[in-house]
């Protein structure tokens, strides 16, 4: 021990003293647990200190497990009584849902289903005969613009050329609009033909399901003339 | 929390017991505040409770109930639970020695009472094996303090302690003399 820390023992107790308690409960880390043992070597005040902390510890500690020894039957029916009590009073159990659960899911399913259905599906599914050709090709417009044909699933281009002589070919301007499907590969076109002066005389709408219309202009209207 | 609701009352609710008994210095009391105490965590298991800590979280729930009952309810307790005890203890033939430990009991069951609650809460929640951290959230006070709050509480605990049994042995020598 050295000059100082004899002078010390003299003294009250140092200034690290109020860290002794947490030291005797085990309660501070281990770096400033070894800086305080470092203290403690040299220190005769802080180390009775510490002494006394700990008996006031062990005391508190063995009058207390004695008075626990002496109730351990007691609180055993003590326990066992409030646990009955317990029992009687716990609310009913909310009834377990699983069913309802099981079922919300399956309508998700069939949402998700039917959504992918009609993403897939809904181009093949037309009007029936004697609806206007008008009407169908405006539909059909209609569709694409409502993007039913998904971007990134259907793969849309457009396509125009104008045919003169050529055998087999009406003159005229020729612009197709092609539909194909990035899932099943399945292939869908509009076929439109204009005059010279820019007037739509013919239409050739094959759907995905290979149904094809045919229009053609008659006595100034455009009729669906074939269907097949 | 996931063990179902027995297996903590197995696990936990003896020490809450242990804890309140001593805190509120009566056994009926004691068993009234932990039937509120787990109630209260079945109810919120209902609503899928959620706690890191679910023994210190319990600990703190009993807390809070023991410290909610009126003042006059816990005296009340109290003196009832000795009256039923004296009443009990008048009449069998004891043994010396269960007579010296009934006694011993009783003492560290007046020195807890006249302990400030503060102390009690801190000394009682550390044997239990809280650290300090933990005795700071149950008993909601500082954590810095609690080492301090301790070391005051087992001085005094030790204290009252001589004070009990000296006035005890003195009231001995007394019935003793009046024989």
């Amino acid at each position: 021990m050295d000059e100082s820390a004899t002078k010390k023992s003299n003294d009250a107790p140092c200034k690290e003293y109020l860290s002794w308690q947490g030291f005797v409960d085990d309660q501070i880390g281990v770096d400033e647990a070894e800086l305080l043992l470092h203290h403690l070597a040299g220190c005769s005040a802080c180390a009775e200190k510490i002494r006394t902390l700990k008996r006031f510890k062990s005391f508190c500690e063995d009058q207390l497990g004695c008075e626990d020894e002496n109730e351990e039957e007691q609180s055993r029916s003590a326990l066992e009584r409030t646990k009955q009590r317990i029992e009687a009073q716990r609310p009913p159990l909310k009834p377990v849902r699983p069913a309802r659960r099981w079922w919300r899911y399956q309508a998700i399913a069939a949402v998700i289903t039917l959504g992918l259905l009609a993403v897939l599906y809904l181009p093949s599914i037309w009007r029936s005969a004697g609806v206007s050709a008008e009407s169908v090709l405006e539909e059909a417009i209609l569709r694409e613009r409502d993007k039913l044909y998904q971007p990134g699933k259907v793969l849309r281009w457009v396509t125009e050329s104008d045919y003169q002589g050529l055998p087999g070919y009406s003159n005229g301007h020729f612009r197709i609009v092609h539909w194909q499907c990035n899932c099943d590969g399945s292939l869908a076109y509009l076929t439109k033909r204009y005059d010279q002066n820019q007037q739509l005389v013919e239409a050739f709408w094959r759907q995905p399901n290979g149904t094809e219309v045919r229009f053609n202009r008659v006595a100034g209207d455009l009729v669906e003339i074939t269907r097949r | 929390v996931s063990q179902d609701f027995d297996t903590i009352y197995r696990e936990i609710a003896p020490g809450v017991f242990r804890y309140l008994r001593r805190l509120v210095g009566s056994r009926l009391l004691a068993e009234d505040i932990l039937q509120e105490t787990f109630l209260t965590l079945h109810l919120r298991m209902e609503d899928g409770l959620e706690v890191d800590n679910l023994r210190a979280w319990l600990f703190h729930v009993a807390t809070n109930v023991a410290r909610n009952k009126r003042r006059d309810a816990v005296r009340a307790a109290v003196r009832e639970e000795r009256y039923l005890e004296e009443r009990s203890l008048a009449s069998p033939p004891r043994v010396v020695d269960i007579h010296d430990r009934l006694e011993n009991q009783e003492v560290v069951r007046q020195v807890l009472t006249n302990l400030s609650p503060r102390m009690r809460q801190a000394l009682l929640l550390f044997s239990e094996g809280f650290s300090y951290r933990e005795i700071a959230q149950i008993a909601e006070i500082e954590a810095t303090h609690v080492g301090a709050l301790l070391q005051r509480a087992r001085e005094a605990f030790k204290e009252l302690f001589k004070e009990q049994q000296h006035g005890r042995e003195r009231n001995k020598e007394k019935q003793r003399r009046s024989l």
